[in-house]
C-alpha cells in the first residue's frame, strides 16, 4: 500500500468510529466501547511482550491496580473530575509497574513469567482481603450517577452510552497513539533490540535494566488508564479484575490478534469481545470454542489473525503476479 | 506429596524439553475424572488406579506427538501458549461432560477407617495409603532415573539435548517417554486425590498455582528441588492457615517472590 492510501484508509476508519453512535445501534456502541478498553489493555501488554519480548503472566495486576485506584478516587473525592480519576489510575499503574519491574528485574523467560504471576497474585490477595479499602469480594460501586462537564458541550452522565463511547474512544485513541509514538522513538528502538537479543543489547552499551524498568512503568501507566476506563464502563470494581484469569485473557487476546505486530493486539481485542458476546449467546461452552480457536491459531498461524491475513494477501498477490507473468510470456 | 507427584512430571518435562507444560495439570484433572467414571461403572477403585494413569500417559504422549513436536522449532513462547490453550480446551471439555459440581468418589472399603499410631493418636488409613503409594512411586522413579539405561538417556538429554542426540540417543523418543511418564504420575495423583478431596472441575485452578510455586521454588527441572519445595509449600500452606489465617493466601506467593529475590534459579536449580 502506498502511504497516501494507508493514510486515507486510516482516516476513513477513524471517521467511521467517530460517526458510529449515530449510525449503529446502542448495543454495538456499548460493545465497541468495551473493545476500545480492551484494545488499550492489549496494547499496553504488547509493549511488554511483543515489543520488548518480556512475557508477563501478571498483567492483570497493573490493570486492576489502575481500576481500584480510580474507583477509590471516585468514591473518596467525589468533587474531583472524572478524568482526573483516570490519571490517578494511570499513575498508580505506573508505580505498580515500576515496583513489579524492579523485583523481577533480573529474571528471564519462564522465571519472569513466574515472578510476575506470583506478584500479581499477591496483589490480588490484598484486594481480596483488605476489606476497608477495597471492599473485599463485594467489590466497589457508587459512581454510576457521576457526571462529566465538558466546556461548550454541557454535562453528561456516565450512564449515557453514547457519551461513554466518545469518552472511551478519546482516551483509547490517545493511549494507542502514545504507545505507537513510543515505539518510534529511540527508546522504542532500544526496547526492540532487547527483544531480539538481550545480551547483545547489553554489550552495545544499552542499559537493559533501566530500559526494562521504564517499559514496565510505561506499560503500567497505559494498563492503569485502561483499568480506570473499565470501571467507568462496568460501574463496579471487583477482585476478579486482578486475578490470574484476567491475565490469561489479556494473553489470549494478544495471541489471537498476533502478538508480534502493533495492530495485532487491537484486532485481537475486537475479536475477543465479539466472540465472547456472540458465542456466549449461542452456547454455554464458548470458552471451549475460543480455546480450540486459540490452539489452532498457534499451531497453524502463530502470528495470529493479523499474521494470517498478511500471509494470505501475499499468497494472493504472488498468485496474481504469476498469472500476469504467464500472460506476458504467452503474448 | 500429592503436589510433588504432579510437579515432578512438570519439572521433568521442563528440564528436558524446556517447555512449561500448562496442560500437565489438566492431565491430572482428567486422571481424577477417569477414576470417577471407572468407579461409577465397575465400583472398583483398584482398577481405576491402573486404568486412569495409563490413559493419562497416552494423553500425554498424544500431546507431545501432535502438539509440542509440531511447533518445537517455532519458539519458546509458542510452545508455552499452545499447551496453555490445550489446558483451556481440556478443562472446558471436562466441564462440559461432567458439569462443575463436585463428584464424590468412594475410597475402597479396605482403606476406610483409621489406624492407631500410638496409644492415643489416630491417623486416617487413606492418608497413610497416599503416603505409602507416593513413596513407592518415587522410589520407582528414582530407580529408573538413576539405575537404568533409560534413565541415563533421560538425564543426558536433560543436560544437553543436542549433544545427547548427536551421541545416538533418540531424544525425540525420550521426550515422548518422559511426557508419558509425567502424565502417568499426574494420573496417579489424580486417582488418589479423588476419594480424598472429591472430583471437581476447579481442581485445575487449585493445583496449578501450587505446582508453579513448587517448580519455581525448587528450581526448574530439578527433581530433588521439587521434592524439597513441595514439602515446603505444603507446610507453609497448612501452617499458614492455622497460625496466620489473615495472610495465608499471600504466604505461598511471598515464598515464591522471596526465592526469586534471593536465588532466582530456585533452591537446587543450576545458575544460568
Amino acid at each position: 500500500m502506498r502511504p497516501s492510501v494507508k493514510t486515507f484508509t486510516f482516516l476513513l476508519f477513524v471517521a467511521a468510529l467517530a460517526l458510529f453512535p449515530f449510525l449503529g445501534n446502542k448495543f454495538h456502541t456499548y460493545l465497541l466501547s468495551e473493545c476500545f478498553i480492551y484494545s488499550v489493555l492489549a496494547i499496553s501488554y504488547y509493549m511488554l511482550l511483543g515489543h520488548t519480548g518480556l512475557m508477563s503472566f501478571g498483567h492483570a495486576a497493573l490493570f486492576g491496580v489502575g481500576a481500584y485506584a480510580s474507583a477509590i478516587t471516585l468514591i473518596r473525592f467525589s468533587d474531583l473530575p472524572v478524568s482526573l480519576a483516570l490519571v490517578v489510575g494511570g499513575f498508580s499503574g505506573l508505580i505498580c509497574g515500576f515496583f513489579i519491574g524492579l523485583i523481577v528485574l533480573r529474571l528471564k523467560r519462564i522465571y519472569l513469567a513466574f515472578g510476575t504471576l506470583a506478584l500479581s497474585q499477591m496483589i490480588w490477595a490484598v484486594a481480596w482481603k483488605w476489606r476497608i479499602v477495597t471492599g473485599g469480594d463485594d467489590g466497589m460501586t457508587g459512581w454510576s450517577s457521576r457526571q462529566v462537564t465538558l466546556p461548550w458541550l454541557g454535562r453528561f452522565g456516565l450512564i449515557n452510552v453514547t457519551f461513554l463511547y466518545y469518552f472511551v474512544l478519546l482516551f483509547a485513541f490517545a493511549c494507542v497513539f502514545l504507545c505507537w509514538y513510543v515505539t518510534r522513538t529511540p527508546f522504542g528502538e532500544t526496547l526492540s533490540s532487547i527483544r531480539s537479543n538481550q545480551n547483545r543489547a547489553d554489550f552495545l552499551g544499552i542499559n537493559v535494566s533501566r530500559a526494562r524498568l521504564m517499559v514496565f512503568a510505561f506499560s503500567g501507566f497505559i494498563a492503569g488508564i485502561s483499568g480506570g476506563l473499565f470501571i467507568l464502563f462496568k460501574k463496579a470494581a471487583a477482585p476478579t479484575f486482578l486475578d490470574i484469569s484476567t491475565s490469561f485473557n489479556i494473553l489470549v487476546m494478544s495471541v489471537i490478534g498476533g502478538y508480534a505486530s502493533f495492530v495485532g493486539p487491537i484486532v485481537g481485542a475486537f475479536i475477543y469481545v465479539y466472540m465472547m458476546e456472540y458465542l456466549s449467546s449461542f452456547t454455554e461452552r464458548w470458552q471451549l470454542v475460543m480455546g480450540a480457536f486459540f490452539v489452532l491459531l498457534i499451531l497453524f498461524y502463530s502470528k495470529g489473525v493479523v499474521g494470517m491475513v498478511e500471509q494470505l494477501t501475499t499468497k494472493v498477490s504472488l498468485f496474481r503476479g504469476k498469472k500476469r507473468g504467464k500472460t506476458t510470456c504467452s503474448s | 506429596m500429592l503436589i510433588f507427584l504432579v510437579a515432578s512430571g512438570l519439572t521433568l518435562v521442563l528440564g528436558l524439553m524446556d517447555i512449561l507444560n500448562f496442560a500437565h495439570v489438566s492431565v491430572y484433572m482428567v486422571g481424577a475424572f477417569i477414576c470417577y467414571q471407572v468407579t461409577q461403572w465397575t465400583n472398583n477403585f483398584w482398577l481405576a488406579l491402573i486404568v486412569a494413569p495409563v490413559a493419562c500417559a497416552l494423553l500425554g504422549i498424544l500431546i507431545e506427538r501432535f502438539v509440542i513436536r509440531r511447533i518445537h522449532g517455532s519458539g519458546h513462547l509458542n510452545e508455552l501458549l499452545a499447551t496453555f490453550g490445550l489446558a483451556m480446551v481440556i478443562t472446558e471439555v471436562v466441564n462440559w461432560i461432567y458439569g462443575s459440581n463436585p463428584l464424590p468418589v468412594r475410597a475402597p472399603s479396605q482403606l476406610l477407617g483409621s489406624l492407631n499410631l500410638w496409644s492415643d493418636v489416630q491417623y486416617p488409613l487413606y492418608r497413610l495409603f497416599i503416603l505409602a503409594l507416593s513413596g513407592m512411586v518415587l522410589a520407582f522413579m528414582f530407580y529408573i532415573l538413576k539405575r537404568t539405561r533409560l534413565g541415563i538417556s533421560i538425564r543426558a538429554s536433560v543436560q544437553d539435548r543436542d549433544m545427547a542426540n548427536a551421541l545416538g540417543t533418540n531424544v525425540a523418543a525420550v521426550s515422548m517417554f518422559v511426557m508419558g511418564i509425567g502424565a502417568w504420575l499426574a494420573g496417579i495423583a489424580g486417582v488418589i486425590v479423588a476419594p480424598y478431596l472429591s472430583v471437581y472441575s476447579g481442581m485445575y485452578a487449585d493445583m496449578i498455582m501450587d505446582c508453579f510455586a513448587v517448580i519455581a521454588v525448587g528450581g526448574l527441572g530439578s527433581l530433588g528441588g521439587a521434592f524439597i519445595a513441595s514439602l515446603l509449600v505444603g507446610q507453609v500452606q497448612s501452617f499458614g492457615v492455622i497460625f496466620i489465617p489473615r495472610i495465608s493466601l499471600i504466604l505461598i506467593y511471598l515464598l515464591m517472590v522471596a526465592v526469586f529475590a534471593l536465588k532466582p534459579s530456585g533452591i537446587l536449580g543450576k545458575n544460568e
